[in-house]
């Protein structure tokens, strides 16, 4: 090869290496703030209409977390960092707090929201300051949303024992919790954006401050049309929205069989919704509720082996159920007249071309909603007892 | 030196027949879903993909049948027997300039999304330039090589698809199937157009089937390679639909992407999940513009005397200034419609016009015998 091909080759294999190896986009794992929690308060309404909003971000301190091998925590220094700023958008904010760490904030981890409730109460900020959170890139749809009572910033901080960082600690909670009938299913947002766009009402899980704790209970509802909290579902009502739509299946439940005290652990609810329109104002929905569940624990000294006394618990278990759906109905229904229940969207999927001619007026103006006649029954199934008959010869009658 | 070359510049009809899909899926789908979402109820939009599909399968068919009777003549050389040299060079050009522009706008739309989701500061400009470099540089190789790289590179595209289904089925809601067949005429003849927008690509068959060794199979090929493309649009739609139901989807700029991004794998290293996602499917772009690219050169080398290096030079800046005249992201979907509205209405009246001539005149022959 001639000489001057080869000091060709030989500077073009050089550029290459200078040209090729670059990244524009380069950041440092060390320089990036992992964010893992965030949460939004309100801070006031100004005059002109325009919130002011605060916006917390929670970071990770790697060197909090301590190596596996020298046990968790080296010498006391916490494992999570919060930094809050304030503004009129959630985006401007962002860049607010980045002129505050020495890091650049990283969202793609990002794992729960807390919203406080002062927020979503306003009519049509939630569905605002949600945008960033579903059009941004960084911004996965995994995000777990959490309604708070009183200051979202509180919720970041607060931390058992065993856990290292806030933020995880709710999503586990969460993820964990919602096994207990009385807690929702925890709500992606990417689901929320369905229920955004959907006119419909709906209900999104709520969180409350205790005693240095946080506790996975209640449930907050929004009027489907401004995206506006209403109301909120206390632990009963959460129970009875569970089994009217399938939101929630396991958990236990108190109730009283002949007399006696015994407590019940659901393996399985399903729902059956069968809708029958009639008239406009003369809808026939009838909701079967099936559950499956085990004897816990029971107070008194009967013998389980018997059939007599096993029909009494599932009796009294499908009483309990009807009782804590029809109690929720009948707040959805009569006093907030808001089909979060999901007989909208059933009238959709079922009954399309009749749904088109009561959508417009179905929570608002005539509200069908409020007029439909609904019926809910519940039927149950005992299937394990315990490892024991009788525990003892007495008991509280 | 000495370059390594293959044996023959020749293909088997398999090779044509994964290259079809292979150009024909691309960035198309990315956005499809939204579209036909927004113009059909619930998911009824499947049947649109399945009508515009069954259609191109045809319009496939009937290109490859109309080439495979000229076997081993290039497009000019047949296109020339039936309606005169100069018309058949006007022919090829039109359809050389489709590649051209379909290679441009391929480009232009994977840097937009690429600088979206995965490059923050890097200039629109030069993740177009440094997809465009390795294109030219897939392109100056081998011919054949180009297919053997589509054989390669196809299941892969398939089994990614079929992982993020199988991943999504945590939140599959099958009641976002339902109402069924509630869309209106007006509706899908609107989702209709859209949809045939990603149909577009079978055009190659009219050039590549001079290479195919045997090209008697080459139409049933062609049909089998048309039918993975609305197959795997179908799938795609439906699992949109499932996870998000139709007002999301509708709404959504990327569904599959999105799809991707809302997959969590436990575990950890995998959590991301769309970032594998994205990489594959910049395969199936790749294979888009390099046939697509690869297409006008072969078009052009067939009407001007010059060598496949130099076309590739006069080309390749040429190609990226189309892609890069658009100024905004409006710009770029109506440089898109551009596109497929050229490319359909080429694509069809060039098999048309030529299947009846070729039709008449063989009728013609068969008479005086």
């Amino acid at each position: 090869m001639p000489k001057h091909k080869l000091i060709f080759l030989f500077f073009l294999s050089f550029s290459m290496v200078v040209l090729l190896s670059g990244c524009w986009d380069r950041v440092e794992i060390e320089d990036r703030g992992f964010a893992v929690g965030s949460a939004i308060d309100l801070v006031e309404k100004k005059a002109n209409g325009n919130y002011k909003l605060m916006f917390t971000g929670q970071f990770v301190v790697p060197s909090g977390l301590g190596a596996p091998t020298q046990g968790r925590g080296s010498g006391g220094q916490k494992a999570y960092m919060n930094i809050s700023a304030t503004g009129e958008s959630i985006f401007e904010i962002n860049r607010e707090l980045a002129t505050l760490t020495s890091q650049v904030p990283f969202y793609q981890h990002l794992k729960v929201l807390v919203i406080s409730k002062d927020i979503v109460k306003e009519p049509k900020l939630f569905g605002d300051i949600l945008d960033i959170f579903i059009r941004d890139h960084e911004m996965r749809r995994g995000i777990r949303l959490v309604i708070v009572e009183g200051e979202a910033k509180k919720a970041l901080d607060i931390k058992p024992d065993n856990e290292n960082i806030p933020a995880l600690y709710i999503d586990a909670l969460m993820e964990n919790n919602y096994k207990n009938a009385g807690s929702l299913k925890p709500v992606h947002i990417g689901d929320v954006q369905e229920l955004l766009l959907s006119k419909l009402s709906y209900v999104l899980p709520e969180i409350h401050i205790a005693n240095k704790m946080l506790q996975y209970k209640g449930a907050a509802v929004f009027e489907g049309s401004t995206n506006q909290m209403i109301d909120s579902l206390s632990e009963p009502e959460t129970k009875g929205y569970g089994f009217l739509t399938e939101d929630s299946s396991e958990g236990a439940l108190e109730i009283k069989a002949g007399g006696e005290t015994a407590t019940v652990e659901l393996t399985q609810v399903t729902r059956d919704m069968k809708v029958n329109p009639k008239a406009k104002d003369d809808i026939d929905v009838n909701i079967d509720i099936n559950i499956e569940a085990n004897l816990a624990e029971r107070f008194g000294k009967r013998s389980v082996f018997n059939a007599s006394y096993i029909k009494e618990i599932e009796e009294g278990l499908s009483t309990k159920v009807e009782e804590l759906a029809k109690g929720t109905k009948d707040k959805m229904q009569d006093d907030l007249k808001l089909d979060a229940i999901g007989i909208g969207h059933t009238l959709h999927q079922r009954h399309y071309d009749f749904w088109n001619t009561v959508k417009d007026d179905w929570e608002s103006g005539e509200n069908y909603f409020s007029q439909a006649n609904i019926n809910i029954s519940a039927k149950a199934k005992i299937h394990i007892i315990g490892s024991s008959d009788k525990v003892k010869t007495t008991g509280v009658e | 030196m000495k370059w390594f070359e293959y044996g023959d510049e020749t293909i088997s009809d398999k090779e044509l027949m994964i290259a079809v899909p292979s150009i024909t899926i691309g960035v198309g789908i990315l956005s499809l879903p939204r579209f036909i979402a927004k113009d059909t109820v619930s998911s009824d939009g499947w049947i649109t993909l399945a009508i515009s599909g069954i259609l191109f399968i045809g319009l496939a068919w009937l290109i490859a049948k109309l080439a495979s009777s000229y076997p081993n003549q290039t497009f000019v050389e047949y296109a020339g027997s039936l309606v005169t040299k100069p018309i058949a060079v006007i022919l090829t050009f039109l359809l050389a300039v489709h590649g051209l522009i379909l290679g441009a706008y391929v480009m232009r739309v994977i840097a937009d999304i690429a600088k979206e989701y995965l490059f923050d500061r890097t200039p629109v400009e030069v993740i177009a330039l440094s997809f465009l470099l390795v294109v030219v540089y897939a392109i100056s190789g081998s011919r054949a090589g180009l297919f053997r790289l589509n054989m390669m590179f196809f299941p892969i595209i398939i089994f990614i698809t079929g992982a993020v289904g199988l991943f999504a089925i945590a939140w599959f809601d099958p009641k976002n199937y339902l109402p069924v067949f509630k869309t209106d005429f007006s509706g899908y003849l609107s989702s209709f157009k859209s949809s045939s927008f990603s149909f577009i690509g079978s055009g190659i068959i009219l050039f590549y089937t001079c290479l195919v060794r045997k090209p008697k199979k080459v139409p049933k090929m062609a049909a089998l390679g048309m039918s993975i493309v609305p197959g795997l649009y179908i799938v795609i739609y439906l699992m949109c639909i499932g996870v998000f139901g139709n007002l999301a989807t509708a709404n959504l700029s990327y569904p599959i992407i999105e799809l991707a991004k809302e997959i969590e794998i436990p575990g950890g290293f995998f959590e991301r999940f769309d970032s594998i996602f994205f990489v594959i499917w910049i395969m199936s772009i790749f294979n888009t513009m390099v046939m697509a690219f690869d297409v006008s050169v072969f078009a052009f080398e067939s009407i001007f005397k010059w060598k496949k290096i130099q076309l590739i030079l006069v080309l390749t800046p040429i190609v990226y200034l189309m892609g890069m005249f658009p100024q905004d992201l409006i710009a770029v979907v109506r440089f898109g419609e551009f596109v497929s509205y050229y490319g359909i209405s080429v694509t069809f009246f060039v098999t048309i016009g030529l299947y009846i001539i070729s039709t008449i005149k063989r009728r013609k022959t068969n008479a005086k015998a």
